[in-house]
């Protein structure tokens, strides 16, 4: 049973909940539930931003990417991220958020972002790793949003994983060439895996018993799989690739069952709350350089806004 | 397209210098480019001066494998292992990336000497530059529209704006001059017609930036100064810093084979 | 005109209209947050052209554009009496309940005395639409269509070969092809190594001697 709204009509649902039942999109001016915009807008500018924040992390390292093809790469990498972050937010629009009241809601720590970005970026290989496995776990999850009840959302998704393909290649490469490497390319491709593994896992979100959204969620088509189904995806593919480049994954409990799924260890979820709540990791000093960065073009955003009024103004003379 | 030209040693050498002075030029702006992304303004800018920072980092990659034909000189060692007294770059696009107004107005002094430079190498008879030129002019175009059209916006949208942006083109102006600076024996090569006439480059320059500072931004243009006196081997003290930053990486492991 | 009793310091959005092709109908991509037009049709190149697929772009101001589905209309029918200026409007069209890469496709121009009546009219043209869109011709920002133009703002991004996925071709081992040569490694970290080389201490050996009975 989905929430109702006191002017909503049981009518109302019913033909809302078989137009999903009959796998229909459901676009800007299409009647929707009052629920069903509200998860949707929490959806939708939880997941702009962690493109945005999640610009920060890598973004570190453009300065200092060992060649030139790297930066370019690196630079377009978080220039996607970016784009990414900017269509989600045009998502969210079309329901009827505003950019502005979003990035409030960012800045003052009531939105939430994927806790994924408050983990410190060490060395260059993080670079790779991110891409690899946070970019690979990522796209599992974006592939089965592309599928999503929402068109604006599905039609966002199904270009931000066409992109983040190439996201996930150049991580790949990076890795496994440094597996190969010299042995300080080795160990910092060591390194950044057993930094790395445990919080990919957990960005694909808590058990499904702990999920408190995902039945509703799934009732409307917005949420096709569950964070577990998705996490065992990830894994299936990550795990043997990752075997093969000749690195070792930090789990010893890690293992191939009868069905062919591989079976990961127990979690450290009190690692994971910690840096959901800010406890632990850089929440303040991502949101921070957010802030610097919202208040340092402040003047900028007020200048254009100036001249667009002088030439309004002259255009109705 | 000209038949492959055949360069006496002495050519060959300047050439060298001059690709390597382009590339240095492109290497260090984008660099100061890339400090933005993820931290300008808005969200659509981050977008669009990352896009700037690739095409600038792709020309140089481009400058640097014409180099590369000539003496077989590999592009990454060039960039990630030469000390700050190696590099040639103008001491305009290593200054620190200040504020918005000066990014965008040295984005713009530099874009538009670009486009020009390029406009007029694509009649190089030198076949290998003419093809780069062709290619790298389309993207300085894109650009010169997009940072005239902010300079424009910033001087003339608020007092605020206005006046970084007066700050940013007094401190900037004296630093153009260099561009138009020759390396050692370039005038040879201008005259076997490989390289355009820096003088030539350096009148539509003005013609072009000087009506769109002034007249339609409203900006002064300070007394140009004798800072180009002293030549690319000399740089303000903000170089070696950002290469120590830029070259961390790759000099931590000087034997990598592939990163 | 009024300002908004909290402005909004992300500036005005513009819906982005794109083509990818000659004679292909243009498509409503998506929106980009910009101060005047000619910075929305720069913005809109910037966001929407980072790869390869478009051959001309329009923006529109949001708010010069009109909506609504058959169900709006019916509801709300003094939306087909919304006043604004006389002249050539462009109308889009959404035709499917599928998924499809665009909220609505551009299908032409009518004469119409305000945007009501643009509405009017697509409705009256095509009755089964899903949703019909208009706005007035002296709305939209466009990009020339001379080889200059193409040239310097859709061309370069086919030159980009590093940001599609095609670039890295195959890297390392895929699981399905490790399948398929009965190659899948089937147990892991008997001995903590880096290709050949055992470079690490275990990170979780201190944990694995906890969790052992």
């Amino acid at each position: 049973m989905t929430q109702m709204h006191p002017t909503e009509t049981a009518e109302q649902h019913a033909a809302f909940n078989a137009r999903i039942a009959r796998g229909e999109k459901i676009e800007p001016g299409d009647w929707m539930p009052a629920e069903y915009r509200r998860q949707l807008i929490r959806m939708i500018s939880q997941h702009a931003h962690s493109e945005v924040v999640g610009m920060l992390p890598e973004g570190e390292w453009i300065t200092r990417a060992p060649t030139l093809k790297r930066k370019t790469i690196l630079i377009a990498k978080v220039q996607d991220e970016a784009g990414h972050g900017q269509y989600l937010y045009h998502a969210a629009e079309t329901l009827g958020a505003t950019r502005g009241e979003m990035l409030d809601a960012l800045l003052s720590g009531k939105a939430k972002y994927s806790s994924i970005f408050n983990y410190p970026t060490h060395t260059w290989a993080d670079v790779g790793m991110i891409g690899w496995l946070v970019d690979g776990a990522a796209i599992k999850n974006q592939t089965m949003l592309a599928g999503c009840s929402y068109g604006p959302y599905s039609r966002a998704m199904v270009r931000i994983c066409s992109e983040e393909t190439f996201h996930h290649k150049q991580g790949k490469e990076m890795i496994v060439q440094y597996a190969q490497g010299t042995p300080e390319q080795r160990q910092m491709a060591q390194d950044a895996l057993n930094r790395w593994w445990w919080p990919a896992l957990m960005m694909l979100g808590p058990h499904d018993a702990d999920s408190p959204n995902t039945g509703a969620l799934a009732g409307w088509g917005i949420k096709l799989k569950t964070n577990d189904e998705v996490r065992q995806e990830f894994i299936n593919e990550h795990a043997p690739e990752l075997l093969e480049a000749g690195l070792t994954i930090p789990d010893p409990d890690l293992h191939q069952d009868e069905s062919g799924n591989w079976i990961h260890g127990p979690i450290n979820w009190d690692e994971f709350w910690a840096v959901v709540k800010g406890q632990q990791g850089l929440n303040k000093e991502r949101l921070g350089a957010r802030q610097q960065a919202h208040d340092d073009g402040a003047w900028v955003r007020e200048a254009m806004q100036a001249y667009a009024a002088r030439q309004m103004g002259q255009a109705a003379d | 397209m000209t038949a492959a030209m055949t360069l006496t040693p002495n050519q060959t050498e300047t050439l060298v210098r001059k690709l390597t002075a382009l590339a240095d030029d492109e290497i260090i702006l984008a660099h100061r480019d890339g400090e933005w992304t993820g931290h300008a303004p808005i969200l659509e800018e981050d977008i669009a001066l990352a896009n700037i920072a690739q095409d600038e980092l792709g020309h140089a990659g481009m400058y640097l494998e014409l180099r590369r034909e000539l003496d077989g000189s590999d592009p990454d060692r060039l960039a990630f292992f030469r000390d700050v007294d190696g590099f040639t770059n103008v001491r305009l696009v290593e200054l620190p990336k200040g504020d918005w107004a000066f990014t965008m107005l040295r984005q713009y002094l530099f874009d538009a000497y670009e486009a020009l430079w390029l406009d007029a190498a694509r009649a190089s008879t030198y076949a290998p530059l003419t093809e780069v030129a062709a290619k790298a002019v389309r993207e300085e175009k894109f650009h010169l529209q997009h940072t005239a059209l902010w300079v424009e916006r910033l001087a003339l949208g608020t007092d605020e704006s206005h006046r970084r942006t007066q700050n940013a083109l007094n401190e900037l102006w004296p630093y153009t001059a260099q561009l138009f600076q020759p390396v050692q024996d370039e005038e040879g090569l201008v005259e076997a017609g490989i390289l355009p006439d820096l003088a030539g480059v350096r009148g539509r320059w003005e013609a072009l930036v000087v009506p769109h500072l002034t007249q339609k931004c409203g900006l002064m243009l300070p007394a140009a100064s004798a800072a180009a006196a002293a030549g690319r081997d000399t740089h303000t003290e903000h170089l070696a810093p950002l290469l120590a930053e830029m070259q961390s990486v790759a000099r931590a492991v000087p034997n990598a084979e592939v990163w | 005109m009024t300002a908004p009793a909290h402005p909004d310091t992300q500036w005005p959005r513009w819906e982005v209209f794109k083509q990818d092709a000659p004679n292909r109908p243009y498509q409503a991509v998506g929106s980009v947050h910009a101060g005047d037009p000619d910075h929305a049709l720069l913005t809109a190149r910037n966001v929407f052209v980072r790869r390869p697929a478009a051959v001309s772009l329009w923006t529109v101001r949001e708010a010069d554009i009109l909506t609504a589905t058959p169900e709006e209309v019916e509801a709300n029918p003094a939306v087909l009496d919304t006043p604004g200026e006389a002249g050539t409007y462009h109308l889009g069209l959404k035709r499917t309940h599928k998924r499809s890469m665009t909220f609505v496709d551009l299908v032409g121009t009518l004469e119409a005395s305000g945007p009501g009546d643009a509405l009017r009219q697509a409705r009256e043209q095509h009755p089964d639409a899903l949703t019909w869109l208009v706005f007035p011709e002296s709305a939209v920002v466009r990009t020339d269509d001379d080889p200059g133009t193409v040239e310097s703002w859709f061309a370069p991004a086919k030159d980009k070969t590093y940001k599609q996925q095609q670039y890295y071709g195959v890297i390392g081992r895929h699981v399905g092809e490790l399948k398929r040569e009965g190659r899948m490694p089937q147990r892991v970290n008997e001995e903590p190594h880096v290709g050949d080389h055992k470079v690490y201490d275990h990170p979780h050996d201190a944990v694995a001697k906890k969790v052992q009975p």
